[in-house]
């Protein structure tokens, strides 16, 4: 709309027949001021520019994303006052999209870096070229600020890759179960056989020799077995409900009295203690912690185990007390990684993977384990369910 | 030959059908045994195709001791082909696996397996587990021919 007219005799007229009023010049410049403040509340940055890429007007989005006055950016060169990067490198003038703006190319959804006075920004631009008659073109530029999104999808991605990997890595550790043990069946059934078969011409030693392999070979099936146990109880998901430790832990005690060892071992069980927690995995916990235990107390002629509950700084912690050979505490910390073991496998046979595999199971259920023991003077192990004590 | 007397044994791995074999020997189970070595053959054996074709009928066994872990044809797969069909439908099938997997154990049962046993490392604890197999499938167990 042409309001001042290029013939001053033509604008001289229009002042006559009605020159904009002083009113409708306020109402103007009110409307233009309440579009300037609604402009500056879009999430966007908007920027127009001259048809050389000089910036004629800004949004306040628009000032906060490059970090800089908004007196400053106006008749700024936009090209420079967006410092652009693409997968880390500087981006070379002729393709920066404010340069492709100019020469009447059309936009892409792509993704820049922003490097500014301010924070680094992931930004997308999208523009539009508005033809003015009789004068020179200008360009809108839409600027989104994208970091937040990208983030979020980086990590729906990353978690998406972690769920992939966890599924690989149980299939893998399912086939290195299942081709380690077909071997060893065969280890172990030949050396039967050939004690069979060969009996008249093996002597005592070869037999024990075959007998160690056959022994061994059935450890190693245990311990791959562990394994795969610890790495189920990684992955695998907990589902919390509600435990009764005392009622496991008697069941546990009961096969323990049903194996023939004659052993004569006092049990004390504090009745009632009831959890929120995964049963199976607890029940895995409270197997190692009593089989240990059981096994620690073997030379003892009268063995105590214990298992009850205190409350340690208002947290209910729960343990397993032995009288049994006990350990150094020097070696304490050595006790819940897999593969250590604090004892000789001729006097307490073990895997060496209990206490880790208890361990996960703790850490999964946000709790703590640790034990406190003296050589010779029997251990005690502690846990806690739902909230870690220090 | 009578199909009451023979059991399908499905194996692909060597030393586990030797010691199988051998197994079932020692406890005087005095049917014929006959090795498949994969699945594919199983499913040949069975249904009668491919180098089985053209038998009349196919020769029944009395017990299928499957594995699940085979080239070719899978155990599942095999099982899965047996149950479609109307003259292996009701065939007795015990999954004789290394696998102790949760999943597999319930796929088998889900394709209607009749029993799914682990095979164990230790060699003394395999053939009693053979043992109480042979004697509860072929001694206990009423057997039933499809047709």
């Amino acid at each position: 709309m042409d309001i001042w007219g290029d013939d001053p005799s033509f604008g001289l007229k229009k002042f006559f027949m009605g020159f904009p009023s002083e009113t409708l010049l306020n109402e103007l410049r009110t409307t233009l001021g309440k579009m300037e403040i609604a402009l500056g509340m879009v999430p966007s940055a908007i920027a127009w520019t001259s048809s050389l890429g000089l910036i004629e007007w800004c949004n306040a989005t628009f000032d906060l994303l490059v970090a800089q006055p908004h007196i400053q950016n106006l008749g700024a060169d936009l090209r420079q006052v967006l410092p652009l990067q693409r997968e880390g490198r500087v981006l070379p003038p002729e393709t920066h999209p404010v340069h492709l703006a100019l020469r009447g190319e059309k936009y892409f959804h792509e993704v820049y870096s922003l490097r500014t006075k301010g924070k680094p920004r992931e930004i997308e631009i999208s523009w539009t070229q508005i033809p003015i008659p009789k004068q020179e073109d200008i360009f809108v530029f839409l600027i989104l600020d994208v970091t937040e999104r990208r983030k979020a999808e980086q990590t729906v991605r990353q978690a998406a890759e972690l769920a992939a990997v966890n599924k690989e890595l149980g299939s893998f550790s399912y086939s290195v179960a299942h081709d380690l043990r077909t071997p060893l069946r065969s280890i172990n059934g030949f050396s039967k056989i050939l004690m069979e078969d060969c009996k008249d011409k093996l002597d005592d030693r070869a037999l024990e020799y075959f007998q160690s392999i056959r022994s061994e070979s059935k450890r190693m099936g245990q311990i791959i077995d562990a394994l795969l146990n610890l790495s189920q109880v990684t992955r695998a998901g907990v589902r919390f409900a509600r435990v009764n430790l005392s009622e496991i832990v008697q069941e546990i005690i009961k096969g323990f009295r049903n194996e023939p060892s004659g052993r004569q071992v006092e049990f004390i069980v504090a009745p009632g203690l009831i959890v929120d927690g995964d049963s199976n995995l607890i029940r895995l916990v409270l197997q190692n912690l009593l089989w240990n235990a059981w096994k620690f107390t073997i030379k003892k002629t009268q063995a105590r185990i214990e298992f009850g509950m205190i409350q340690k700084d208002g947290i209910p912690t729960y343990f397993v007390k032995d009288n049994g050979v006990g350990f150094d505490m020097n070696y304490a910390e050595k006790l819940f990684g897999a593969f250590q073991r604090l004892h000789n496998l001729n006097d307490f046979p073990g895997n060496g993977i209990g206490l880790a595999t208890a361990k996960k199971i703790i850490q999964r259920h946000k709790g703590n384990i640790w034990a406190e023991a003296a050589v010779d003077q029997g251990a005690t192990f502690y846990f806690t369910l739902g909230e870690a004590v220090s | 030959m009578n199909s009451k007397n023979i059991i399908l044994l499905v194996e692909d791995n060597p030393g586990d059908t030797l010691l199988a074999l051998r197994a079932l020997k020692q406890h005087e189970i005095t049917h014929e045994i006959v090795v498949a070595h994969d699945g594919a053959e199983a499913v040949q054996y069975l249904l009668g195709t491919g180098t089985f074709m053209g038998r009349s009928i196919p020769l029944k066994p009395r017990l299928v001791l499957l594995d699940l872990k085979m080239p070719k044809i899978d155990g599942l797969e095999v099982l899965r082909r047996l149950r479609a069909d109307s003259r292996t439908k009701i065939l007795p099938v015990v999954i004789l696996s290394t696998s102790k997997e949760e999943e597999d154990i319930l796929k088998s049962y889900n394709l209607g397996a009749n029993s799914y046993i682990c095979k164990p490392i230790d060699f003394d604890q395999f053939t009693k587990a053979i043992e109480n197999l042979g004697l509860y499938w072929l001694t206990l167990n009423e057997f039933c021919l499809p047709f």
